[in-house]
């Protein structure tokens, strides 16, 4: 009798411990996900842009994302990673507008806590209700503006093939300060160096010679998005930059100066920028030019062997780097923290962006370890016939 | 704007000595890369201003090396406004007139000279190599008859301003390219390195 509870003893605790076993091996898998703290910064994105994907991202926002934030989390949408977004607040601080054309005379409407009001000349004060406004009161945006979004981006990136130009472009930009990469192709089918390029990554884009089609495709995007798009004459080659380039260039001008060592800019052979677009500007005179396309801006750039300057001097390294410095920041990214504001529906746009927000997760219920359980109870079996089979003598 | 290949000629010591590298190293950078050059190398006088217009420059000679106060300067200004100097021992012998008296006038101009790591970007801006290649001069009976394992250095920002060899790439190199389809593996592939590294860099 005694036997046969032990065999039943037995039985049931290795029935026991298999399920243990089973429920520990079916435990659910966690997928990848990451949440930004809020509010989410800039860098934070930044280095989500960089860094190896998880397969989705939910963001935080608390108020209305500003441009640059929407961009960043857009490209990591657009980079097949799934995106959502939670509002904590975005409601909260929305405005509306109404404005009668007619007498120039605007009400603002707040539906939750105070918003600041600000026109291009700075902020015009703090408002919760409603408020008439003379004349125009856009942009609103809600709350203040994250100071990381005034940050200027400094990364640059320089395409084209190995040249003297390229590099010393790098090294005047990096003594400045500037974080730069090159892309260079160095032969057919062998190209070193980024292969992607959006404003989440860089602020600026130099193109010195003709690029592949479809990265000036990805430039015709980077510039449309906001990047900044710098054109040396040898960019032109490629037709989609030709198109969207403030000008055209003509043949080289070599002054007398020029076949010595340059010691000024003006020293410098350049193809003078010509039949300038409607919407272009000339920046200096002959040489440099730029315009807007989409929400960044293209700059033409007719100089040629700008790396003879600086190699000639002292003084003409630190004149060439400051020179490029300037022509980057002419085109560079700017982010600007009241486009959104411009927006007449800020929350619509995220929805269409991102689409609905999803809801905080309910805090998970502590689960029973099931598993755990149920081994204690298998060993204690074991143990248990084992102890009685000892006590009676049996092996 | 094409790549120009310029050999120094400074004032002492036989600076012509491998008369045919420019000519070789240019085929292969236009044979291998997308880089354009100019066909033919040029030379330029160390001490002259001149010297300002090529940033790449081929050094090499087997007699003792004696630096002018002009190209003293000029070498010292040149790497640090970014030139790229290639200085290669064409005795392969480190205890022979070049190596000693070059160290020594590189190191007064522009700073003593440090190995360069074999895992350095120059041995994979292009062409991968495990450290600097092989010559088939190294153990021909002259020079020290060493196989010299690295190269040396004089850096400027991280970046490698003078490059120094006593692999005797100048004897290496120093054939007409045409010839290059005798071998079954082009020895000139180094010198493709140093020149996309100079540009890249």
């Amino acid at each position: 009798m005694r036997s046969r509870v032990e065999r039943i003893v037995r039985t049931v605790a290795w029935i026991t411990l298999a399920g243990a076993t089973g429920l520990a091996w079916r435990s659910p898998v966690v997928p990848a996900t990451r949440a930004v703290s809020s509010p989410p910064s800039v860098e934070t994105l930044a280095r989500w842009a960089l860094v190896p994907p998880a397969d989705s991202l939910i963001v935080t926002f608390r108020g209305l994302p500003g441009d640059t934030m929407r961009s960043q989390v857009a490209a990591i949408a657009g980079a097949g990673i799934a995106v959502q977004w939670r509002d904590d607040g975005v409601d909260a601080q929305a405005g509306e507008v109404e404005l009668d054309v007619s007498t120039g005379r605007g009400a603002l409407r707040v539906a939750g806590g105070p918003v600041e009001v600000s026109d291009a000349a700075g902020a015009l004060g703090v408002v919760d209700g409603a408020l008439v406004v003379p004349g125009l009161v856009l942009p609103v945006r809600a709350g203040v503006v994250p100071s990381a979004e005034l940050v200027p981006s400094r990364r640059a990136l320089v395409l084209g093939t190995p040249s003297w130009e390229s590099g010393w472009i790098v090294r005047g930009l990096e003594a400045a300060g500037w974080s730069v990469e090159a892309r260079f192709v160095l032969a057919p089918g062998l190209v070193a160096g980024p292969s992607a390029i959006d404003t989440a990554t860089f602020a600026v884009a130099i193109v010195l010679d003709r690029v592949e089609p479809v990265m000036a495709r990805a430039l015709l995007a980077f510039v449309r998005s906001g990047g900044g798009l710098v054109l040396g004459p040898g960019a032109l080659g490629a037709p989609v930059l030709a198109q969207i380039a403030p000008g055209a260039v003509a043949a080289l001008a070599r002054s007398a100066a020029s076949l010595a060592l340059p010691t000024d800019r003006a020293d410098l052979a350049f193809r003078p920028v010509v039949r300038l677009r409607a919407d272009a500007v000339a920046l200096d005179t002959a040489r440099i030019a730029a315009r807007r396309e989409g929400q960044g801006r293209v700059v033409l750039i007719g100089d040629v062997e700008t790396w003879r300057w600086a190699l000639a001097s002292d003084p003409g390294r630190t004149a060439h780097s400051a020179f490029w410095v300037r022509v980057v920041e002419a085109a560079r990214y700017r982010p600007l923290g009241d486009r959104m504001a411009g927006d007449p529906a800020p929350r619509a746009s995220l929805v269409a962006a991102f689409g609905p927000p999803v809801q905080a997760p309910a805090p998970a219920l502590p689960r029973w370890p099931w598993e755990a359980m149920l081994f204690v109870l298998g060993m204690a079996g074991l143990m248990t016939e084992w102890a009685s089979r000892r006590m009676r003598g049996a092996v | 704007m094409s790549f120009v290949f310029a050999t120094a000629q400074y004032e002492s010591g036989d600076w012509d000595s491998a008369p045919l590298v420019p000519s070789n190293v240019l085929d292969s950078v236009a044979r291998y890369t997308q880089i354009a050059v100019e066909p033919t190398g040029v030379i330029v006088s160390l001490g002259s201003s001149d010297l300002f217009r090529y940033p790449f420059v081929w050094l090499t000679g087997h007699l003792p090396v004696r630096f002018s106060p002009a190209e003293r300067d000029n070498l010292r200004a040149f790497i640090d406004r970014g030139g790229f100097i290639v200085v290669d021992d064409h005795n392969h012998d480190i205890d022979g007139a070049f190596h000693k008296s070059a160290t020594e006038e590189i190191t007064r101009a522009i700073g003593a000279l440090e190995a360069l790591p074999n895992d350095h970007a120059l041995y994979r801006c292009f062409f991968t190599f495990d450290g600097p290649p092989t010559t088939s001069h190294e153990l021909n009976g002259w020079g020290d008859n060493l196989i010299h394992r690295e190269l040396h250095a004089v850096r400027r920002d991280g970046r490698i301003g003078l490059l120094y060899s006593n692999k005797d790439y100048s004897s290496e190199w120093n054939y007409h390219a045409a010839n290059k389809r005798f071998l079954s593996i082009d020895n000139t592939r180094f010198a493709v390195n140093m020149v996309v590294y100079a540009l890249t860099r």
